[in-house]
């Protein structure tokens, strides 16, 4: 079933569009979100490809049920050299698939080059649209991958835990923005210093951060402000049971426009689903396995409101 | 985007300023729900003061807004205040004459609280003042909240109020002498009031 193909190369685009789906925890359904959108956006007439970008536990080829001849270990460590032989095509037409590595322990944890080599070459592929499905946590690869695309997508289930982890991966993604721009030493040195929050400066949000390295060099504040600007996370809940889970992406919309200063997106959520697991169980993809399942459904809505860079309106769910 | 502490009331309620009655209802609903001591959206980055903080805030907000008449005052002290800093950013590049501060606001102790009352009057956000006089926000902050005791020495105090009133056109001097009697007084109090 599996076949290297080399279908998309030499094909121009006009657009290029590069997502990432990242939040912190393990279990939010980054995978699920990953491979769900990749087929929702085939169906749309968009040619897409999947990158499992959790080099350490990649599964994304499970949850598609494809066997990969290759994987991204072999790349990293420069058995292939062109990105373009380690693309795997699904049975879904229009869709390819990067598997992430597996066998290799050291893969999880590539060195910086091999992180930009392998960020460049992805970007360089002609597709319509390509997904970067991240790892659990907030190591410098899954920042790196999440701040390479054009839109951040944040995974996120209705528990504590998990929104903690999506505020902390917003934070170090965003803190790891500033110190990527400051050139300054000493800005770089009270990045630092911020990330940890009992730091003895009082800087407790990033508007702190802000002013305190305005007050130092005031051209290095000025581009910390635009960057914070430009920073337009988007926010997708998973494993929604009750109408107060469907205003969390709202309510969450609004801590961090208050706290970071940024404006996050409610792009969609994602019904509590017995097919979800019943497809997982198969190893299917759920929109090919139940497709008129309601969880088949909200993914449509929300994949449409990704593209259109458009939000969730309160009024839609309030009136319901 | 600013500090929730700068935000005008529709800011703080996240709606447009033509919204309407329903708007406005659903919009409050959320932002209980959103900050409330039960929410798991917020309390992982606001701590309990700050919450409290923007509650109160959001309840203020509320109340005016769904009040015609208070909303229409509200609406037009907002337009003021939004032609005042057009006006005084004119100005100021031209080195315009002083605007004469409220007399009564002059007359012995002046709070912090009298100081933020009267700077909203001259619609500046706080934000503006730390960005052009290089204070740290949350100095600027605890001026104005009579917070005294994360306020830094005296000789630096002076220097931030004296700055603060100036860059509003006030009369500097007599805007720190006020403050300071009122500091001044706290510290007197201080051993015993805790």
């Amino acid at each position: 079933m599996t076949e290297n193909i080399g279908l998309f190369s030499g094909l121009q685009t006009p657009k290029k569009e590069i997502w990432a789906v990242g939040g912190g925890k393990g279990g939010t359904g980054k995978s699920f979100l990953s491979a769900n959108l990749g087929i929702a956006l085939t169906r749309m007439g968009k040619r897409v490809l999947l990158v499992d970008a959790d080099l350490g536990c990649a599964n994304l080829h499970t949850c598609l049920g494809v066997t990969p001849a290759a994987t991204l270990s072999d790349f990293i460590q420069g058995k292939i050299r062109n990105i373009e032989s380690v693309l795997t095509q699904t049975e879904t037409p229009n869709l390819a698939l990067i598997s992430g590595a597996q066998d290799y322990l050291e893969i999880a944890n590539p060195k910086h080059s091999q992180k930009m080599r392998l960020i460049r070459q992805i970007h360089e592929l002609s597709f319509d649209y390509i997904i970067l499905d991240l790892g659990a946590g907030t190591s410098f690869t899954n920042l790196d991958f999440f701040l390479s695309a054009d839109t951040g997508i944040l995974s996120v289930i209705p528990e504590p835990t998990s929104i903690e982890n999506v505020y902390r991966f917003i934070k170090s993604a965003f803190y790891r923005r500033f110190k990527k721009i400051a050139r300054d030493p000493d800005v770089k040195e009270m990045i630092t210093l911020a990330m940890d929050e009992k730091n003895q400066r009082g800087i407790r949000t990033p508007h702190d951060l802000i002013d305190q390295v305005a007050s130092m060099n005031e051209k290095a504040g000025q581009k910390l402000k635009e960057a914070v600007y430009t920073f337009a996370p988007k926010i997708v809940v998973n494993q929604v049971r009750s109408k107060d889970d469907m205003t969390l992406g709202f309510s969450m919309r609004s801590s961090c426009g208050k706290y970071f200063g940024i404006k996050v997106d409610y792009a969609g959520y994602i019904e509590y689903d017995d097919h979800v697991w019943q497809a997982t169980k198969k190893k299917r993809p759920l929109l090919l396995e139940f497709p008129y399942s309601s969880a088949a459904r909200c993914l449509e809505r929300t994949v449409s409101n990704l593209i259109k860079n458009e939000e969730l309106k309160l009024n839609s769910i309030v009136n319901q | 985007m600013k500090r929730f502490s700068d935000q005008n009331y529709y800011e703080i309620l996240e709606i447009p300023y033509g919204a309407t009655w329903g708007e406005i209802q659903k919009a409050y609903e959320l932002a209980k729900k959103t900050y409330g001591s039960d929410s798991i959206a917020s309390y992982s980055l606001f701590d309990q003061g700050d919450r409290a903080l923007i509650f109160k805030k959001i309840e203020e907000a509320y109340q005016t807004l769904i009040d015609q008449e208070k909303r229409r005052k509200y609406d037009e002290a907002l337009a003021e205040v939004v032609e005042e800093v057009a006006q005084r950013l004119a100005s100021s590049a031209q080195e315009a004459p002083a605007a004469p501060p409220p007399a009564e606001a002059l007359s012995g102790e002046i709070t912090g609280k009298t100081l933020k009352g009267m700077r909203e009057r001259q619609g500046v956000s706080l934000q503006e003042i730390a960005d052009r006089t290089r204070i740290n926000l949350t100095y600027l902050l605890s001026i104005e909240e009579d917070n005294f005791r994360t306020l830094p020495a005296e000789v630096y105090l002076r220097s931030y109020i004296h700055q603060y009133a100036k860059m509003l056109q006030w009369d500097s001097n007599k805007i720190l002498e006020g403050y300071l009697k009122t500091y001044q007084r706290w510290q007197k109090e201080k051993p015993s009031s805790t």
